[in-house]
């Protein structure tokens, strides 16, 4: 029961992440909930949507998906040299910790 | 000692513009002016870009660009989401392996409570370290207020973490005594520990003037202030008390309150502010208050010299800096007695009780209504705010530092090595190897997933070189040459300088490459290098190239779509200490937009905007420098840094531009007779500016008058020329006193002008005019339009004509002839010009003259700078 509890509840999280990511990449869109929940009061939740949505305001000025390809096959030789190395030593620390 | 300082503080959105952005700007540039013999290195997270650009203007002179260094972080690590946990370890380590990677014998964090909103990750010791750590700790108003600021679990592990840090600092700071006493009471380090390092205001900046009318009337109506007002500056926060603030105004006495507005500054306010006018409303003061947002230093110093009074009520302050910058600029300030405020303020008159909105708006009245009170707590401001200097505090930072040095040598640790290069050998460089071995010491890199590993890998490649002792390269963008191939005149210059450069160049190495408009890596320029080098087979990779710190980029060909395209890049390679600069061969399409379809004229203004963001560009010659400037100067504005322009000319001898090669079967009769008779060229694509069609009516003219002369067009036909090209090929003369020879090979070119008695340059606007320095060197006259760029390039070494009118041109050309039987024309053969070796010399000299040092006029091949 625990388990599922927990299941569910990580369920949520990540449903309410992604929603939440959604609308930060809508401008339009997060001005809009940001309106709404602001009208909605300042209690725990809305408070918790309200940070999350207006912290874009302090969200990097970079555009980290410029220079991230989609696919490591994008990378050039000496990243790709780079991430495999990385790779293989937290496959590594994976199998450790099994 | 090497002092590494990690300006992060100045970087975050969300310090930036706070009084930690301010206390890091102020000190570190104290500590620049000034920094006895120790060498100090700024330490950005690339992760930052805007903010870079601004912190490379603000120590432009103050500091090497050399001696700003940048990791790169292309990945999120921000605290108040816990899932990055793991990416947030990664950029620690990444952090600290930068930082010790400069070698430095004490790193400077200004501000340690960072990376909670942002991805700036602050961390002490989590790598072995044999520096010392000196870490600024603001204030602990959190461990004061845990309820409100530590209330969930996730911010309440993050600070705790960040409180652990400054535990593990070696040297700790803060700004007030006050806060010294809260960090020994709440955190528990031992009060000897603890050094007071006050913030202090620029006294250069912050001061009393007299802002003028005009100035004052435009601030003031755009900011929506039509009253006297009282001023608030700074942040929203809880403990700032603003609510009080609002109370205590509302209860002003009605003729006060209606006379006099209250002006809120502060950027979270103004995105805020709908919940802060709920309150207003509430209290019926709603209309009297304005919430102005961020303003920029210059019309926030104005605000506090034209403010009646400055009020600032807030519960709890490590230091408060907006109360010294209004009272530096001799503004009268009241203000709360809580925190390190009266530390700050000086004065017991001044203060009243943040939790008494009475008190605060007693004082507010009193301040308001009595001249005299006023007049007090102005001249207490003025010799307070003089008290604090950054100057001061930088010193007694360094003398802490000299201080910790001698601990330092005491413990035989050598002092102020020289600094480890960045780049190392192996496939793996050692820093890259260094971080992928510290992340893997925590169990949480278990958790990164396969999109942060790429990016994490991005990061470490972009911030280490993979070459060992790699020296500063010179980069030629040559996209058009190798993209598109065409023989124009920009990419006959293109071939040329590559050739020369490749070849001959002494002072730095240089390497053409090329990139596309979709894709924002460059590539070696294989095979345009091995042609140069003159390779029978490839034997060079078009491999991907890899830019450091110190490297110059230089757009050397003409293609706007890559430029346009590449704005972001170069914005990233800027920041990272890479010097962009464009070659401009002319501004044409802005200034002669008549000549050119408009889709051309917009996007070459594009192309022109796109350039802007580059460090500088180098013109073709002095004329087309002096018009960038100009449009620039009306067109461009905000930069951080000056625009640096440098010109220089181009070369003429064809022999070492990469010629093409060629000579058609009727090529030498056509030769055989231009040189029997007077044959006047004229060099370029047929195109409205060239002035072609009042040559050939000109020539129409003088062949009705018998004149016994013959016209050479030589290049092919351009935008909007039909109708001239088409009369061009059924005209009577055409084959006998009229030739057109649309395509040529640089051979047969060369033969043309050895052939001809005089060349015509009639174009109303050019670049540079290089078939005047081709005629030159072939010793052949010339004729010109009398144009700037042609005055600098022939000088009096051509004979010159006014006018659009067929006859003018065709006196001119009489005039000539005339003139040519009495031995008596100009003649061109000393006229000054360059071989392509010149040239290409000429260039670099520019380019490394204009990323060594400041710029000044030259006479032949210089520069004129742009600040704006």
């Amino acid at each position: 029961m625990m388990a599922l509890k927990n299941s569910l509840k990580q369920f949520v999280k990540m449903g309410l992440r992604m929603g939440l990511d959604f609308v930060k990449g809508h401008p339009k869109l997060r001005l809009y909930v940001t309106a709404v929940v602001r009208k909605l009061g300042s209690n725990g939740f809305t408070r918790f949507i309200y940070t999350r949505l207006t912290m874009g305001a302090y969200s990097p000025v970079i555009n980290f998906n410029y220079f991230i390809p989609k696919d490591v096959s994008h990378l050039p030789p000496r990243t790709r040299q780079i991430y495999l190395d990385l790779k293989k030593a937290i496959e590594h620390i994976q199998q450790e910790n099994r | 000692m090497r002092i590494v300082i990690d300006m992060q503080g100045a970087q975050t959105p969300f310090s930036r513009h706070r009084g930690v952005g301010r206390y890091t700007m102020g000190l570190v540039k104290a500590l620049l002016r000034n920094p006895r013999d120790h060498k100090i290195y700024l330490a950005l997270n690339g992760a930052f870009q805007d903010a870079i650009d601004a912190i490379r203007g603000e120590f432009e002179g103050l500091l090497p660009q050399e001696n700003i260094c940048v990791w790169q972080q292309f990945y999120d690590c921000s605290a108040i989401n816990p899932h990055l946990a793991p990416g947030k370890w990664a950029a620690e380590v990444s952090r600290e392996t930068f930082l010790h990677n400069l070698n430095p014998d004490i790193i400077f964090s200004t501000n340690l409570q960072e990376g909670w909103y942002d991805p700036a990750p602050t961390s002490v010791k989590v790598l072995p370290s044999r520096s010392l750590f000196c870490t600024t700790l603001h204030d602990v108003i959190p461990l004061v207020y845990p309820d409100r600021y530590l209330a969930s679990q996730a911010i309440r592990a993050w600070y705790n973490e960040k409180i652990e840090g400054v535990r593990k600092s070696d040297i700790i700071l803060t700004d007030s005594e006050q806060s010294k006493n809260e960090i020994v009471d709440l955190v528990g380090v031992p009060y000897d520990r603890i050094t007071v390092i006050c913030a202090a205001v620029d006294s250069l900046k912050f001061k009393h003037s007299d802002i003028p009318s005009d100035k004052r009337d435009a601030l003031l109506a755009n900011l929506g202030i039509s009253s006297p007002f009282l001023l608030y500056s700074g942040g929203g926060d809880a403990h700032k008390n603003l609510n009080r603030l609002y109370q205590a105004f509302a209860r002003l006495p009605l003729e006060l309150r209606k006379s006099h507005q209250l002006v809120i500054v502060g950027k979270d306010l103004h995105r805020e502010q709908d919940i802060h006018r709920r309150i207003l409303k509430k209290l019926g003061v709603n209309a009297s208050v304005v919430f102005t947002g961020f303003l920029d230093d210059d019309d926030l110093i104005s605000l506090y010299n034209l403010c009646k009074l400055f009020v600032f009520p807030s519960i709890h302050e490590g230091f408060g800096l907006p109360p010294l910058e209004a009272m530096a600029c001799g503004t009268p300030v009241i203000a709360s007695q809580a925190g390190s405020l009266p530390e700050v303020v000086g004065l017991n008159e001044a203060l009243f009780d943040p939790y008494d909105e009475i008190d605060i708006a007693r004082k507010m009245e009193r301040a308001l209504s009595d001249f005299k009170f006023r007049e007090r707590l102005r001249l207490n401001g003025i010799a307070r705010a003089a008290y604090f200097s950054w100057d001061n505090s930088a010193s007694k930072l360094l003398d802490l530092f000299d201080m910790a040095g001698d601990k330092l040598k005491n413990n035989n640790v050598s002092i102020g090595n020289e600094r480890l290069n960045i780049s190392s050998a192996g496939a793996l460089s050692e820093p890259v190897q260094a971080v992928i071995e510290g992340i893997m010491t925590n169990p949480i890199a278990a958790q990164l997933k396969p999109q942060e590993m790429m990016a994490i890998a991005i990061s470490l490649a972009e911030t280490y070189s993979a070459e060992t002792g790699r020296s500063r390269k010179l980069f030629l963008d040559v996209s058009s040459v190798i993209k598109i191939g065409d023989y124009t005149g920009i990419q006959r210059v293109v071939r040329a300088i590559c050739y020369e450069l490749v070849n001959e160049c002494k002072e730095i190495e240089v390497v053409p490459v090329y990139t596309n408009i979709d894709d924002h890596k460059f590539y070696r320029a294989g095979l345009l290098i091995d042609h140069i080098l003159g390779n029978l087979a490839d034997t060079t990779k078009s491999s991907h190239v890899e830019f450091c710190s110190g490297d110059i980029l230089l757009y050397l060909d003409h293609h706007p779509g890559v430029a346009i395209s590449h704005i972001d890049k170069t914005r990233y390679l800027r920041n990272k200490g890479v010097t962009v600069y464009h070659v401009v061969y002319d501004l044409l399409p802005v200034q002669c937009p008549q000549y050119f379809w408009p889709g051309l004229c917009d996007e070459f203004v594009t192309w022109l905007k796109a350039v802007s963001y580059a460090d500088g560009a180098l013109c073709i010659s002095h004329a087309v420098a002096l018009e960038l400037q100009q449009w620039l100067h009306t067109n461009i504005s905000g930069r951080k840094k000056p625009f640096k322009i440098g010109w220089f000319h181009l070369g003429a001898d064809f022999e070492n531009s990469i010629p093409s090669l060629g000579i058609p079967s009727d090529g030498y009769d056509t030769i055989g007779k231009l040189a029997s008779g007077s044959s006047f060229l004229v060099v370029g694509t047929i195109e409205p500016r060239k002035g072609q069609v009042q040559i050939l009516d000109a020539f129409e003219q003088l062949w009705a008058a018998g004149v016994d002369v013959t016209l050479v067009l030589v290049g092919k036909k351009g935008w909007g020329m039909k109708n001239f090209a088409d009369k061009l090929l059924s005209h009577s003369q055409l084959g006998n006193r009229l030739q057109w020879i649309e395509e040529i090979s640089d051979e047969y070119l060369e033969k043309i002008y050895v052939s001809c008695s005089c060349l015509i340059a009639a174009s109303e606007a050019e670049g540079f005019g290089l078939p005047l320095i081709e005629a030159a060197q072939h010793k052949l006259p010339i004729i010109a339009r009398d144009i700037p760029v042609f005055r600098e390039v022939a000088g009096d070494h051509a004979f010159y004509f006014n006018g659009r009118e067929p006859q003018v041109l065709a006196e001119a050309v009489r005039q000539w002839l005339e003139l040519d039987s009495q031995g008596k024309v100009p003649r061109s053969d000393n006229m000054p010009r360059l071989t392509w070796k010149q040239s290409a010399e000429q260039l670099v000299k520019v380019v490394l003259g204009l990323s060594q040092r400041g710029v000044s006029p030259i006479r032949h091949s210089g520069e004129v700078t742009v600040s704006q």
